[in-house]
């Protein structure tokens, strides 16, 4: 690493950096756990659902949160680790235009969500509204095994980890794993993208 | 024509192609497709009317779900 660069700078250019994650379930929710965790300074997290015990396989979530809104908890959950992150929690369902409002003032986007047409709405949104900011998207998590297929494809603004075909369905479930597998392929893109590449090379 | 379809080198009949036709030679006919040109994120509703040229780069990407 360039020897000018220390850790305390780079805690300053995190502590400075604003990340909106759309969606506070498995990825959203170990994502964020992981962003805190590095520094990042504030995070603008939206999602409309509730704790159910059925989330706690591998959801950043306690027992005794079952019922509470998501976004609630995991700024309670977030705070435990560092107090001096700011959290923003919005409950409520992403649409289009509410997503532009709440992330135009983003230095990245984390599309966290389950659903596959919500990521297809949320990549379109972004990618056409606010194509300068930069969206880690995730697509194909479920099942267990298979590691090496987890990968990263960039195109532009848009960063897509997964392995792009196992889709969560009755006899493959998404498993906390796979799931923080992809959670955690997100917040390290996001570092390269808030930090820059590692060694003065390729992201 | 040749494109770049997803990193790799792909003929195409003719001098131009429709986003939907160049997903539809491939076979592509998953529900949730992002299609990006050059770059710029193709929207659904214009993937007949916006067409792929010699040279052009375009990614297309499958959407499942799973979060």
């Amino acid at each position: 690493m360039d020897g000018t660069v220390d850790r305390e700078s780079l805690r300053a250019r995190l502590r400075d950096a604003r990340v909106g994650i759309a969606g506070a379930g498995g990825l959203g929710s170990n994502c964020a756990a992981a962003l805190a965790r590095s520094g990042v300074g504030t995070l603008v997290v939206a999602d409309f659902d509730t704790v159910s015990e059925g989330n706690l396989d591998r959801q950043f979530y306690f027992l005794d949160q079952v019922g509470r809104p998501k976004v609630e908890a995991l700024a309670e959950n977030l705070a435990r680790i560092d107090p001096t992150v700011s959290v923003l929690p919005v409950i409520a369902r992403l649409d289009a235009d509410l997503a532009v409002e709440l992330y135009s003032g983003c230095d990245l986007v984390i599309e966290a969500f389950d659903d596959a047409g919500a990521k297809a709405m949320l990549i379109e949104a972004m990618g056409t509204r606010l194509p300068a900011i930069p969206l880690v998207a995730a697509s194909g998590l479920a099942g267990w095994g298979a590691s090496g297929e987890m990968r990263v494809r960039r195109l532009g603004n848009l960063v897509l980890v997964g392995d792009e075909s196992r889709e969560a369905c009755g006899n493959l479930p998404p498993m906390a794993p796979r799931v923080g597998i992809a959670a955690a392929m997100q917040a390290n893109e996001a570092l390269a993208i808030l930090l820059g590449p590692m060694d003065g090379g390729q992201a | 024509m040749t494109i770049t379809l997803n990193g790799e080198s792909a003929e195409l009949a003719g001098r131009e192609a429709a986003v939907r036709a160049v997903l539809a030679s491939k076979g592509w006919s998953f529900p949730l497709i992002i299609v990006k040109v050059n770059g710029n994120l193709v929207r659904r509703e214009d993937w007949d009317a916006f067409t792929v040229r010699d040279g052009d780069s375009m990614e297309a990407i499958h959407l499942v779900s799973g979060g």
